[in-house]
């Protein structure tokens, strides 16, 4: 047997001993191994109910729906609709505004950081580097640390801004279709 | 929700389902209830969904004053950035000695301090007012539009996130706006309206207990 043929059959043994994970607590973490922003998800079912009731409420309050006893379907199923838009809107403005102040807070930490650096630096980096050479490492890996992190706030934030504007078209489709079906 | 007599309104309600009419760490509470109580008395909602697309509007409003303060602040920093680099200009570092940013809480506070530290020297050698700092960066060839701009280039990325919120927030506040006029325009009518009718129903039952209608 070669040794490559060994090596596979020891790596397939192996992987049958692999099953994933066995507790619950593990198999819940598994499964939100695939979870990125959680902005596809539906929105939490208390906030939706919590939107659904006022929107009803509203529903009575206005001139065509004031004669109704009870919802029809149709009017039920447009007010849930734009229950379910307003809870998108909101979580995803919430998302917007974490990574915001994120890359604010990020930008302030520079502001200091860059601060520090010029205090200690008057000759510039290249000569810093040479009298230095330990803090002048520690600001190069601040300075890469802080790129990557504001470019990973800035995705988000563009993710979440996608979604923000799909949550608001849906919000806004779902207010004609209510409006429209209270004055029939 | 309760119901909304004279712009009485149940805030810690609408603010259950509208997050961003909440006051957040470094706001000014006394402005951000003042514009939050003037833009509803404009807006003026009467029913419960009528007052949460308000909120909404109200707290785009406050969104934008939020980005625009930090749009400023990064500004600051950079501004101050740009013209550390312009010779003659550059902040006098005696300022900047070990442990005076340790004495404030935040860079933006420093900032002020050293702001309010660079005035006393400008007072102290005789120059005040803008003009004067113009006419200094003019004698150097730089004007105030052409630092702008390159704080614009040199610091594109850090604006960036800001800008773009501050402009997506001009687009929202349009269409949203357009939603709650339509919300609006399904109003009941007026009271007025609906004591007359009340009158009429009565008048009509009064109309069947004639006694020579019964009879």
């Amino acid at each position: 047997m070669s040794c490559a043929e060994r090596q596979r059959r020891a790596n397939r043994a192996n992987a049958m001993k692999s099953t994933g994970p066995r507790t619950a607590q593990g198999k819940a973490r598994a499964s939100r191994n695939a979870r990125r922003h959680g902005l596809t998800m539906p929105p939490p079912a208390d906030q939706v109910a919590a939107f659904y009731r006022v929107i009803v409420g509203a529903q009575t309050q206005t001139q065509a729906g004031r004669g109704r006893d009870r919802l029809d379907a149709d009017l039920e199923r447009a007010a849930w609709k734009l229950a379910e838009a307003e809870a998108r809107v909101v979580r995803a403005s919430r998302a917007i505004e974490r990574e915001i102040d994120m890359l604010f807070a990020l930008q302030t930490r520079l502001t200091k950081g860059a601060d520090e650096m010029r205090r200690h630096a008057d000759l510039g980096l290249r000569d810093y580097a040479k009298t230095h050479p330990r803090k002048a490492a520690a600001v190069n890996r601040f300075l890469s640390y802080f790129e990557r992190e504001r470019a990973t706030h800035r995705d988000r934030m563009r993710v979440g801004a996608r979604y923000l504007a799909e949550a608001e078209a849906q919000r806004h489709k779902a207010l004609v279709r209510w409006c429209a079906l209270l004055e029939t | 929700m309760a119901a909304t007599t004279n712009f009485d309104y149940d805030w810690a309600e609408i603010e259950k389902l509208v997050p961003g009419l909440r006051g957040q760490p470094g706001d000014h509470v006394e402005t951000i209830e003042g514009i939050r109580a003037g833009l509803f008395e404009e807006l003026a909602p009467q029913s419960d969904y009528e007052q949460i697309v308000a909120g909404n509007l109200v707290a785009l409003e406050l969104e934008a004053i939020r980005l625009r303060e930090m749009l400023d602040r990064v500004t600051f920093a950079a501004l101050r950035e740009v013209l550390e680099d312009i010779p003659g200009i550059g902040v006098d570092r005696s300022e900047s000695e070990p442990g005076f940013y340790d004495a404030h809480e935040d860079a933006y506070d420093a900032e002020i301090a050293r702001a309010r530290g660079l005035y006393r020297q400008l007072v102290k050698a005789g120059i005040s007012g803008g003009d004067a700092v113009a006419k200094i960066l003019e004698d150097r060839g730089v004007d105030s539009i052409g630092i702008l701009a390159r704080i614009r280039l040199e610091h594109a990325a850090s604006l960036e996130p800001f800008e773009s919120r501050l402009l997506a927030i001009e687009t929202r506040r349009r269409r949203l706006m357009a939603d709650y006029n339509l919300l609006i325009a399904r109003r009941p009518l007026v009271d007025q309206d609906e004591d007359e009718d009340e009158d009429e129903v009565k008048d009509e039952n009064e109309f069947w207990m004639r006694p020579d209608v019964l009879r």
